[in-house]
């Protein structure tokens, strides 16, 4: 399409005044909510003189346990903090819990696994399945026996 | 000013053209993120942004 000369110029001057009033504008919101932050912004040091608790915390792992399970795969000890799932996992025959510890602790994938035993991808996710399942199984038979216990 | 064809460009959505003219307002872009003496960066990328959406928006066929 052809545009008159004039009309391009008029375009130029209307842009023009256009990008000058949405900066100006823009800015002027910028100010705004800036000051508006600023008023709110307390110096670090004035609030740690305020708080009357430590203002951090350190982990501890391994220390509300009394005695960690751990399991040997692949030469790598692995340690188990929690103790349920210790339980559990013991429950578990030898090589199903080799394959969870080696998925979820060790961070081997799929076809690692099958590797390790000569098998394919898929019989390793197949694998990790079933023994998740014999999992949640051997983990809902452990908290019936908790409530049987505790109702009787 | 910037020239008609950049601004056609612009308005269509092309990169360059885009660059083009937040480069002609870079010195008033600068000059309005001033704030308490300094230039304030986010100020600075809030300007850019509001003028990249603002050209997408403007028409001069209607």
């Amino acid at each position: 399409m052809k545009y008159s000369e004039q009309f391009m110029e008029c375009v130029e001057y209307s842009f023009a005044a256009f990008c000058k009033i949405v900066l100006r504008n823009a800015a002027i919101s910028a100010y705004r909510d800036f000051g508006r932050k600023q008023k709110h912004e307390v110096s670090l040091d004035y609030l740690m003189s305020e708080t009357s608790f430590e203002p951090f915390t350190t982990d501890n792992y391994f220390e509300q346990y009394d005695k960690p399970t751990v399991f040997v795969v692949k030469g790598q000890e692995i340690i188990v903090a929690s103790e349920w799932l210790a339980n559990v996992l013991s429950k578990l025959p030898e090589q199903r819990r080799t394959v969870l510890l080696m998925y979820f602790f060790l961070g081997y994938t799929d076809t690692k696994i099958g590797n390790e035993y000569g098998r394919s991808r898929s019989t390793a996710n197949y694998w990790k399945h079933a023994a998740l399942n014999q999992l949640r199984k051997e983990w809902l038979k452990s908290k019936d026996e908790e409530q049987k216990i505790g109702t009787l | 000013m910037v020239p008609f064809e950049v601004i056609e460009k612009a308005i269509a959505g092309e990169l360059e053209a885009i660059e083009l003219v937040l480069q002609h307002y870079s010195p008033r872009i600068k000059y309005l993120s001033k704030y308490r003496g300094h230039i304030n960066d986010d100020i600075q990328e809030r300007l850019k942004t509001q003028l990249i959406k603002a050209i997408l928006q403007f028409r001069f066929d209607r």
